[in-house]
C-alpha cells in the first residue's frame, strides 16, 4: 500500500491519523473548482478542466471541492520544512547522478539538484557544454544516460504525461508557424498543453507580451524578438503550470521585454513556481535566491 | 479519450488544415503529379482502349501512391524545425493521438483531392462506371493506409539528411499489399467479379494500421528527438 504524502509528493505522512478522507479518485467532476486536500489540510488549487483525471493518482490526497478555509500551498514550508536546497520548501524536483553523452563525448556526469517550490535553477556554461542537453532531459524529451529524474517523488517516466502537463518548455526554437497568425499560434500552444482559455485570456496574454497590436498578423512577419515574445506568451496564461523550463529566454528581447520576463519569473517563483534556465547574458535575475549549475 | 484530450486532437487537425490551405502549393503539387504521371500513360503507350483498361487500374493506383510520397518528408520536417514536434511529445495529449489528427490532416489535404479526381482520370483510361466506383472506394479504404504507414516512415526519417529517398525505401514494400490489392479490385471489377473480399482486406488492413501505425510513429519520433 502506498504511503500517504503531502499535497505535492513531498513529505510522506507515515501517521495514519493524519488520514482522515477516503483516498478515492474524482473522476468525472469535471468543471467545478477543486483543491487537493492533502492529510496535513494543505490545498492545492486544481483546474478539473486541465486535470482531466487525478493528476496524483494513485490519490494521496483527496481531490474535491475547494475549501478556502484551509491553507494554501504556500504553507506548505511551514507544515513540512524538507531539505532544501532552491527556493526554501521541500523538494519538488530531483537530479540524482545524472550524466549526458552526445554520441561518444560524454557532457556531463554524476549530477545532483534539488529544486523546492519557488526554486530558481540557473544552468550556465560555454556553448557545448550541455546545457540545452540538461534542459532537454529535465522536461523528459531526453533520456539521460545515467541517473533519475524524480517529480514529486516518483520517476518523470512514469509520470509521462502527468509529468509534462505540470511543466512549459521553451526551447531555441520558437515553436510558432509562419502561415499562422499571432492569436492562432498561441491558442495551438495552449491547446497542446491542454488548456483551453477564453479567447479575452489569449488577448490578455498577448497585451501582456506586448503583441496586441499584432494579434492577427502571421508569425511569419514577426522579428525575432516579438516572435520570442509570442513563444513567452504561454507563461503569462492562468493558472500558471509549476514547472516553467526555459532555454536562452533572454535571447533577442529588448530592454522592455527582458523586464518583462524577469517580472513573470519573480511573480512565478513568488507563486512557488520553479524556474530553470540558461543564459549567457546578464539577465537581472543574478539578485535572486538562486542554485547555479556550472557545466 | 477524454474531452481535453480530444480537444486537442481536434485543435491539431484544424492547424494542419488551415496550414494545408495557407500552403495549398504542396497539396496542388501533388495533385498535379498524380495528374500528369496519369496522363503520360494514354499519351505514351498504345491508345487501344482495351490496352488502357487493363492498365489504369496500376497506373492509377502506383500514381496515387507516388503522389502520396512526395508529400511524405513535409509531414514532420517543417514541425521539427521550428519546434513544434518537442511541443507535441510534451503536450498533456498522447502522442499517438495527437500524431493520428495529424495523419488525417495530410489524408484530408493530399488524398482526398486524389480521390475526388481519380473518376476523371479514369475517363483517360476507357474504365466503364462500375469499375471507376470500385476504384474510387478502393482509393477511399486504401489511401488512409499509405497516409498511416507513410507517418511511420516520416518520423523515422526525421532530422535525417537525404530524407525522402530513405522513406520511399522504406515505406514503398510497405505499400505493395495496398497496391496489389487495390488495383486487383479494380481488375475484377472490370472482369464482372465482385470486388467485395477486397473491400474487407482493405478495410483490415486500414483498421490495422489505424490502431498500430500512430503508435509505431510516436516511438519514432521519440528516438528521433532524444
Amino acid at each position: 500500500m502506498a504511503v500517504p504524502v503531502c499535497a505535492r509528493r513531498h513529505t510522506p505522512v507515515a501517521d495514519s491519523s493524519l488520514w482522515p478522507w477516503s483516498s478515492a479518485c474524482p473522476k468525472g467532476v469535471a468543471g467545478r473548482p477543486l483543491a487537493a486536500i492533502a492529510p496535513c489540510g494543505v490545498r492545492t488549487f486544481l483546474d478539473a478542466r486541465r486535470h482531466r483525471d487525478c493528476p496524483i493518482c494513485p490519490a494521496s490526497v483527496i481531490v474535491r471541492e475547494d475549501d478556502t478555509s484551509l491553507p494554501t500551498l504556500a504553507a506548505l514550508t511551514t507544515l513540512h520544512p524538507g531539505p532544501a536546497q532552491t527556493g526554501g520548501g521541500a523538494s519538488i524536483l530531483e537530479l540524482t547522478a545524472i550524466a549526458c553523452a552526445r554520441g561518444t563525448r560524454q557532457l556531463f556526469e554524476d549530477l545532483d539538484a534539488h529544486v523546492g517550490p519557488g526554486g530558481l535553477l540557473r544552468v550556465s556554461g560555454p556553448n557545448g557544454a550541455g546545457k540545452t542537453s540538461l534542459l532537454r532531459t529535465i522536461s523528459g524529451l531526453s533520456r539521460p544516460e545515467h541517473g533519475a529524474i524524480r517529480w514529486q517523488g516518483e520517476d518523470i517516466r512514469r509520470l509521462g504525461e502527468n509529468y509534462s502537463s505540470q511543466l512549459i518548455y521553451i526551447g531555441h526554437a520558437p515553436a510558432s508557424k509562419a502561415e499562422l497568425s499571432v492569436h492562432e499560434n498561441l491558442a495551438v500552444s495552449l491547446a497542446l498543453q491542454g488548456r483551453r482559455p477564453a479567447a479575452t485570456q489569449i488577448d490578455a496574454a498577448l497585451q501582456a507580451a506586448g503583441l496586441s497590436a499584432r494579434r492577427a498578423v502571421p508569425a511569419g512577419l514577426l522579428s525575432q524578438g516579438q516572435r520570442r515574445r509570442l513563444a513567452l506568451a504561454r507563461l503569462t496564461v492562468q493558472p500558471p503550470a509549476p514547472l516553467w523550463i526555459l532555454d536562452e529566454p533572454f535571447t533577442a528581447l529588448d530592454a522592455t521585454a527582458r523586464g518583462w520576463l524577469v517580472g513573470l519569473i519573480q511573480d512565478h517563483l513568488r507563486g512557488d513556481g520553479i524556474v530553470i534556465f540558461t543564459s549567457h547574458d546578464r539577465t537581472g535575475l543574478e539578485t535572486l535566491p538562486q542554485q547555479v549549475i556550472e557545466l | 479519450m477524454s474531452h481535453t484530450e480530444l480537444r486537442t486532437m481536434r485543435c491539431v487537425l484544424t492547424r494542419d488544415l488551415r496550414l494545408a490551405w495557407r500552403r495549398r502549393t504542396d497539396s496542388i503539387g501533388a495533385l498535379v503529379f498524380f495528374i500528369m504521371v496519369t496522363g503520360l500513360f494514354p499519351l505514351g503507350m498504345n491508345p487501344d482502349p482495351t490496352v488502357l483498361r487493363d492498365i489504369a487500374p496500376g497506373v492509377i493506383w502506383v500514381a496515387a501512391l507516388l503522389a502520396t510520397l512526395l508529400t511524405l518528408p513535409k509531414l514532420f520536417a517543417e514541425d521539427h524545425a521550428d519546434g513544434t514536434l518537442e511541443q507535441f511529445l510534451l503536450a498533456g495529449t498522447p502522442l499517438p493521438l495527437l500524431l493520428l489528427s495529424k495523419t488525417a490532416a495530410h489524408w484530408l489535404g493530399t488524398a482526398v483531392p486524389l480521390i475526388v479526381i481519380a473518376p476523371l482520370m479514369a475517363l483517360q483510361f476507357n474504365l466503364p462506371a462500375e469499375a471507376t466506383g470500385t476504384l474510387f472506394l478502393v482509393l477511399l479504404l486504401g489511401t488512409p493506409t499509405l497516409s498511416l504507414l507513410g507517418a511511420v516512415g516520416a518520423a523515422l526519417t526525421v532530422g535525417v539528411r537525404g530524407a525522402a529517398t530513405l522513406l520511399a525505401i522504406l515505406i514503398l514494400p510497405l505499400y505493395i499489399p495496398i497496391l496489389v490489392f487495390g488495383a486487383a479490385a479494380v481488375g475484377d471489377s472490370l472482369r464482372g467479379m465482385p470486388a467485395d473480399g477486397y473491400y474487407a482486406t482493405l478495410g483490415a488492413m486500414l483498421v490495422l494500421a489505424l490502431f498500430l501505425a500512430p503508435w509505431a510513429s510516436a516511438a519514432a519520433l521519440r528516438i528521433a528527438l532524444d
